[in-house]
């Protein structure tokens, strides 16, 4: 295969690259304010508890013990598990397609080849925009694995990619990208909804 | 052949507004009856039973607002009053053309068309109604074009000519036809015997749960009366009745939906009809077909039987309606005719591959231990339930799960063929499906913490319209480095394989 030339193919280099490192901190962010709210549930029950007395003393404070047990145990999770799970994750772009790796306890590595990608979405939320963070979402004409997630890509990247898995190019052998979509699918195109003319 | 924009626009049948009207009637004259004549209904119910005429309304109108109209490429359909909307569909991303006819409809020539692309889960367009003629037109347009292919992957290289020849012809050459006789087996297949079991078991739990009533209790003091060993004869009796009347209720449902079951092939479209009552006509174009699958329930495997299931990409709807072509691609085959018939729907989608590969040596071993726990955890539970019993109910149970294990895993297999995969599987239920790389969407390798124990993965194949088939590749009790492997080879393969045969240089 060529060296391909475009910037976009760039990105195909075949090599195993990790996440972006912050995605670790928003990772526990967004679980940390997840813990947060349930910790603030947990807490107000027993505020109410201590204020109205109820149950017996002794089963209050091991009630109490308990909610602050868990609270503190989910913290702890919210803030190790990201950086275990951003060790596990990684994804590979070639020139013939993408790579991803995921998974601490259930592993798994998903391939999808170039041809067969049918669009791709690049999603920000509020707090990935903050961190210049976005998620990549690669749509295929499958039907368990018709939309694989890519979290965690730098904004930059993210686009890098998405041009390159989307774009019609030389790399495939006679030009005609159309012809190597997947099996009858374009959703961008089929569903054509649009104002008709008066006939 | 092509090339004349016609863009004339043309209507629905006329008839198709009694048409649409009667049926909606028939449907609704019982509900109306009980609400109106019972006087009982309730404010609430007689403003929903005006909504569901309005819904009628609204439907016939589809006549007069709905227009669809042939360019060179795709058929444009107009619809709406208010909201007007125009769904453009090329006609190389037509998946299959279904016709639904109820009696009525075939009795005056006419058939509610569905167009069905491989954009999700419904019909692309329904028109209901149009006249044979006008359906006719609308094939020989739509699947009648040269080959395309920008369409779906796959050309089968044996016929990779032009689909022109035949295909806008109407002889069609018989594949398969099923007579009564094989109707009649089909419904008394284990598949159904399963939700026969189900039937029981759900009854006799709905008893076990009963609250005592008066009612209740006079049955079970009458079926006491008769003593001990009668009751028992009674209850033997009662549940044989029962099974009896699932068993023909099941022949029955098989013969109304299946009745003058038909598989042609017309140029590179196969095409389907079957049902007594509301008949159904499928056309699926060859190359479509992204998963082939046959398999054998217990009962067809004694009388050397199979079925044989299909996908194409779209129209995953979860109504019968929506899938009777996949669903019951070849509901009934004749082992023997497997090949012939293969040869005919995709030849090179290879079920019997020459030599099938065993999974890990380990397999067996791994799937006994399953079974072991699984019956343990399960006589514990109905120990509990039911304190000395239970035990018993394992000692049945046990055998059984080990016996499962032992075939399931001898059957386990999977084959690298020529361009493709196939995979084998099923105890009770054996199955074989075999898929080509231009069909492959994505390969997934996986891993749970017990894989890792006993060195294993497993290795998923996803295929577009994934489903109906109700066998998917899914290769499970992997050597990790076969995996691995196998993977690495799948996925090189779905990559290197893009193009649709005729167009590909070389």
């Amino acid at each position: 295969m060529d060296a391909p030339t475009s910037p976009a193919a760039a990105v195909a280099d075949g090599v195993r690259r990790n996440l972006d490192s912050r995605h670790v901190t928003t990772e526990r962010i967004a679980s940390g304010i997840l813990v947060a709210i349930l910790g603030v549930g947990l807490l107000a029950g027993l505020a109410v508890a201590w204020i109205a007395g109820w149950p017996a003393l002794a089963e209050r404070l091991a009630a109490s013990g308990g909610a602050l047990a868990v609270i503190a145990g989910l913290g702890w999770l919210a803030y190790s598990y990201p950086a275990i799970d951003h060790r596990r994750r990684s994804y590979t772009v070639r020139p013939a397609g993408i790579e991803i790796r995921k998974g601490v306890l259930w592993r798994s590595v998903v391939n999808v080849a170039r041809s067969r990608v049918q669009h791709t979405d690049v999603v920000q939320g509020p707090l990935l925009r903050r961190f210049d963070l976005a998620t990549l979402v690669i749509h295929t004409a499958g039907t368990e694995n018709a939309s694989i997630e890519l979290p965690g890509l730098a904004y930059e990247t993210a686009l890098a990619m998405r041009d390159f898995l989307v774009r019609e190019d030389e790399t495939s052998s006679d030009g005609e990208d159309e012809d190597e979509r997947a099996p009858g699918a374009h959703p961008q195109r089929t569903p054509g909804i649009a104002p008709g003319p008066e006939p | 052949m092509i090339g004349i924009d016609d863009d004339r626009p043309h209507r629905l049948h006329p008839l198709s507004v009694p048409v649409c009207v009667g049926v909606q009637a028939a449907k609704l004259i019982g509900p109306f009856l009980l609400v109106v004549w019972l006087a009982k209904g309730s404010a609430w119910e007689r403003w929903a039973l005006l909504f569901v005429v309005l819904d009628t309304l609204y439907e016939a109108l589809a006549y007069f607002t709905t227009r669809y109209r042939f360019t060179a490429t795709e058929i444009v359909v107009r619809r709406g009053l208010i909201f007007r909307s125009e769904r453009h569909i090329p006609f190389a991303r037509v998946q299959n053309i279904d016709l639904v006819q109820n009696p009525i409809e075939r009795r005056l020539k006419l058939a509610e068309v569905r167009l069905e692309t491989a954009s999700g889960e419904a019909p692309e367009a329904i028109l209901r109604d149009l006249s044979l003629d006008a359906v006719a037109e609308m094939r020989r347009r739509v699947l009648g074009m040269p080959l395309d292919a920008t369409a779906a992957g796959g050309e089968p290289p044996a016929g990779a000519g032009p689909r022109g020849a035949g295909a806008g012809g109407h002889e069609g050459r018989t594949l398969v036809r099923l007579r009564t006789r094989e109707l009649v087996a089909l419904g008394l297949a284990p598949r159904r015997g399963m939700a026969i079991v189900g039937v029981l078991t759900g009854a006799a739990w709905e008893l076990d749960l009963l609250d005592r009533s008066a009612v209740t209790d006079r049955i079970e003091s009458w079926w006491l009366s008769f003593g001990a060993p009668h009751a028992l004869l009674l209850t033997a009796l009662v549940a044989a009745a029962a099974i009896v009347a699932f068993l023909l209720v099941s022949v029955a449902w098989t013969i109304v939906h299946l009745h003058g079951f038909r598989l042609e092939r017309r140029g590179e479209d196969l095409h389907l009809e079957c049902g007594l009552v509301t008949r159904r006509t499928a056309t699926i174009p060859r190359r479509r077909i992204q998963l082939v699958s046959v398999r054998a329930t217990l009962l067809q495997r004694w009388l050397r039987c199979v079925s044989i299931r299909v996908e194409t990409a779209g129209g995953i709807g979860d109504k019968e309606a929506d899938t009777t072509s996949r669903r019951w691609f070849v509901p009934w085959l004749p082992a023997a005719r497997v090949c012939e018939i293969l040869a005919e729907v995709r030849p090179d989608f290879d079920v019997e591959p020459p030599a099938w590969m065993r999974t890990a040596p380990q397999t067996r071993r791994r799937m006994m231990r399953k079974a072991i726990l699984v019956s343990l955890l399960l006589t514990l539970g109905a120990a509990a339930i039911v304190p000395p019993w239970g035990l018993a109910a394992g000692a049945v149970f046990l055998p059984l799960a080990l016996w499962h294990a032992t075939v399931a895993a001898r059957i386990l297999a999977y084959a690298r063929t020529a361009g493709g995969v196939a995979f084998r599987s099923g105890a009770w239920t054996r199955a074989v499906s075999a898929t080509r790389g231009e069909n492959v969407q994505a390969v997934l390798l996986s891993e749970s913490p017990f894989d890792r124990r006993w060195a294993m993965a497993s290795l998923r194949v996803d295929t577009a319209g994934a489903g109906p088939a109700g066998h998917r590749i899914d290769i499970p009790y992997l050597e990790r480095d076969v995996a691995a492997r196998l993977y690495d080879d799948l996925a090189a393969e779905a990559g290197r394989s893009p193009l649709p045969g005729g167009k590909r240089p070389g």
